[in-house]
């Protein structure tokens, strides 16, 4: 860079040359520089000078820099080694020097600076060769504070040179790469150092410019592109801001959606699922995300077909699957999913989650309600013509049985033949009714039904010596078919009496309450029919719901109990019991409970 | 109430097996029900009870019957062809509104029309003696 050492004039409107020299100014210049060649050409000649008047120098720089300087001092014809023998020129290591006047936080100690430098300043003065020689000093251990990101020190330290400046004359320099300004938030320190100066020294891409008409040309050109930039920036800015804004606001959407959304890696690691999946599933982020997506689903073939589909670049619409939530339940789903290739590499896949359990629910309970309405309309037939004949054959028995014109022999078969009908008429009611031809439920008042059916058994019970105790204390209103709730408690009722032949107490209790076992404690009634009769041993007790199971031999049709729980579970109800011995036999209890909320019937 | 209810049906009070089954003696009732051998079986078992019992086998034949005499009851089928149990019982009804009219049905359970129109309805699958208590319950409330 030959045109760097030509000189210029310090009175030229123009910025000074990078060897410009402010040792009789006792300025405090400050240079930048884009190649360490350029500082060195300003700092040889600054140093060089000084060396040459007989003034004295401090040099506090890099070990290369110095390396650099001492040999451009060399190629210039000035022996440094003179300088340094006389005491006229100082040489320190920056970083060494910093450390020492620096605390533990780094941060420059006015005390130390003044007792260093001052000191480095006094003794050079001391050595200079005459009154009328200067003293000029070059630092960068400013520029090493802010290259290790700390401006605010680098302004202090420049702040402490100036005010040793006051006190002690001397010149001095400092340089900094320009390089260490290049990003937007560096414009308001770099403003605070440039006031700190009382010179400032472009880089070389300007300095270099010799005439006036070129520096004219460059100021334009760095004006424009000044602004260029500015506007860029800002237009930027604002792209930027948008482009967050709008990535937000799609995140938000995405987080939000009713539906459930979910990326996959190529691993079959979820990635990330929103806030709809997380609560479809009931688990936290945490127990979902980097998990493996096959553990969440419940047919392992189901899967694997879906992520084959997937691997054949398939666009996958309405997939149905079954999940498996962390309570144990199982959500049917539909999912829609696509993979996101970047030419041949899979990189994600992004997986629509749709909830259709309770769709799948409905549907199938409209075809369960479908079956049995046409069930019902069958039974309704098949009743009507069995118990029509039925009735017929029924009543000429019973007109035989007593018949006159009858001997004893003919009217005990007859009585027998009345016994064996009403057998039959017995499995047909029961059989039938089980399947009703009413179209909806209606609300059944359990305590009407239940004192008809005792009214019915009453003289069943006087006649075998059976106390009857009522506890009732609700209306018991249940959405239901009245013939069905008739039916359970005309089989419990009547099973309970007939446990009793030789006496004893039948309780019947009517409450209203949360059935504890169902999960979320859902209301309702519950009937609870007990008798102190033979009690049920231990080994019919798992039978004793399985149809054509009795133990009652030709009385019995071991339908009731089968039936019983048939309807009570089509109420999304239970049934239970238990018989323990007691003082006086056995204690039986059957306990039928119905929820009272009306989603729980199934509706046939 | 009864719509809401329709299991409470006061023909359930006719249950209790306690009522005698035999008629008081010139208790008439008129039966009626299309099925020939149904109809006849019955009126026997009526008789056998003591009631004095005129058939009709059809509702437009038990409608002519209740217009030309006077009867203490009447015991109708409930699915007749063409004129059913509550068709014929509202005509009964427009011609002796105080009669006790007892259907009879061979559903396991009778449409909600049926209810307000008849006194009491009872099942086919009851058997005879059910049939008779109710009948002598259903008669006795009346008098």
């Amino acid at each position: 860079m030959s045109t760097a050492n030509t000189p210029i004039s310090n009175s030229t409107v123009f910025a000074p040359s990078s060897n410009c020299s402010e040792r009789k100014s006792h300025g405090h210049v400050v240079q930048f520089y884009s190649e360490d060649e350029a500082l060195i050409n300003g700092l040889s000649s600054f140093i060089g000078t000084a060396l040459n008047a007989g003034d004295a120098a401090i040099v506090i720089a890099t070990k290369a820099h110095r390396d650099a300087l001492i040999q451009s001092l060399s190629v210039h014809g000035i022996d440094q080694s003179k300088g340094l023998k006389q005491g006229r020129l100082i040489m320190l290591d920056a970083q060494e020097t910093l450390s020492k006047i620096t605390d533990d936080d780094s941060w420059p100690d006015a005390v130390r600076f003044t007792e260093i430098v001052g000191g480095l300043v006094d003794r050079a003065r001391a050595a200079r060769e005459g009154v009328n020689s200067s003293v000029v000093a070059f630092g960068e251990m400013v520029s090493l504070l802010w290259a290790e990101g700390k401006s605010d020190a680098a302004i202090h330290l420049e702040q402490l040179w100036n005010e040793l400046a006051k006190r002690r004359s001397f010149s001095l320099r400092c340089a900094y790469p320009i390089t260490g300004f290049g990003r937007g938030e560096h414009s308001e320190p770099f403003l605070k150092i440039c006031a700190e100066h009382s010179n400032i020294i472009p880089s070389e891409s300007y300095t270099a410019l010799n005439t006036e008409p070129e520096r004219l040309r460059n100021i334009s050109i760095l004006q424009q592109k000044a602004l260029a930039l500015d506007t860029e920036t800002a237009e930027r800015r604002e792209v930027q801001r948008s482009l967050q804004r709008r990535e937000s606001e799609l995140a938000d959407i995405l987080e939000n959606a009713i539906e459930g959304v979910q990326q996959v890696g190529p691993d079959q690691t979820v990635l990330w699922a929103n806030k709809a999946l997380l609560s479809l599933l009931g688990y936290s982020a945490h127990e979902y995300m980097g998990h493996s997506l096959s553990e969440f689903h419940v047919r392992q073939d189901v899967f694997e077909a879906f992520w084959a589909k997937l691997m054949r670049r398939e666009d996958i619409y309405d997939f149905p699957a079954e999940l498996l939530c962390k309570d144990g339940s199982i959500k049917q789903v539909v999912i829609h999913s696509n993979g996101l290739w970047e030419s041949d590499r899979f990189i994600h896949t992004r997986r629509f989650v749709r909830d259709v359990t309770e769709h799948k629910r409905l549907e199938e309970s409209l075809l369960t309600a479908e079956k049995q309405a046409a069930m019902g309309r069958v039974a309704a037939i098949i009743a009507h013509e069995i118990n029509n004949p039925l009735e017929i054959v029924t009543n000429v028995f019973y007109l035989l049985r007593e018949h006159p014109s009858l001997d004893e022999d003919a009217r005990e078969l007859a009585r027998v033949a009345n016994d064996e009908i009403a057998r039959v008429r017995h499995i047909a009611k029961q059989t039938l009714a089980f399947c009703r031809d009413s179209a909806s439920p209606v609300l059944v008042s359990l305590r009407l039904v239940l004192d008809a059916v005792l009214e019915a058994f009453r003289h069943q019970a006087q006649k075998s010596g059976i106390v009857v105790v009522r506890r009732i204390s609700t209306d018991g209103l249940v959405l239901a078919f009245p013939v069905e709730v008739r039916q359970i408690l005309i089989n419990l009722v009547a099973n309970a009496i007939q446990a009793m032949p030789s006496g004893g107490t039948l309780r019947v209790s009517l409450r209203q309450v949360a059935e504890r076992m169902i999960p979320g404690k859902r209301p309702g009634i519950r009937a609870t029919i007990t008798d102190t009769g033979v009690g049920i041993p231990v080994e019919h007790r798992d039978k004793i719901f399985q149809p054509f199971f009795s133990t009652k031999e030709e009385k019995g049709t071991g339908l009731g109990l089968w039936v019983s729980q048939g309807i009570v579970q089509k109420f999304g109800g239970t049934i239970r019991f238990r018989s323990k011995k007691s003082r006086n036999g056995f204690v039986t209890s059957f306990a039928v409970f119905i929820p009272t909320d009306a989603t729980s019937v199934s509706v046939a | 109430m009864r719509r809401v209810f329709p299991l409470h049906n006061s023909r359930t009070s006719a249950a209790v097996g306690t009522e005698t089954s035999q008629g008081a003696k010139g208790v008439s009732i008129l039966c009626i029900d299309d099925e020939k051998s149904g109809v006849e079986v019955r009126k026997r078992l009526l008789e056998s009870a003591g009631y004095r019992v005129t058939t009709a086998r059809s509702g437009q034949e038990g409608v002519q019957q209740l217009r030309s005499e006077p009867f203490d009851l009447v015991l109708l089928d409930y699915w007749m062809p063409s004129f059913n149990g509550v068709a014929t019982a509202r005509e009964l009804r427009s011609i002796d509104p105080a009669v006790p009219i007892m259907i009879l049905s061979g559903l396991s359970q009778l449409p909600d029309e049926t209810i307000g129109v008849v006194d009491r309805w009872i099942l086919k699958d009851e058997g005879p003696e059910y049939l008779l208590a109710a009948i002598s319950s259903l008669l006795k409330s009346r008098h």
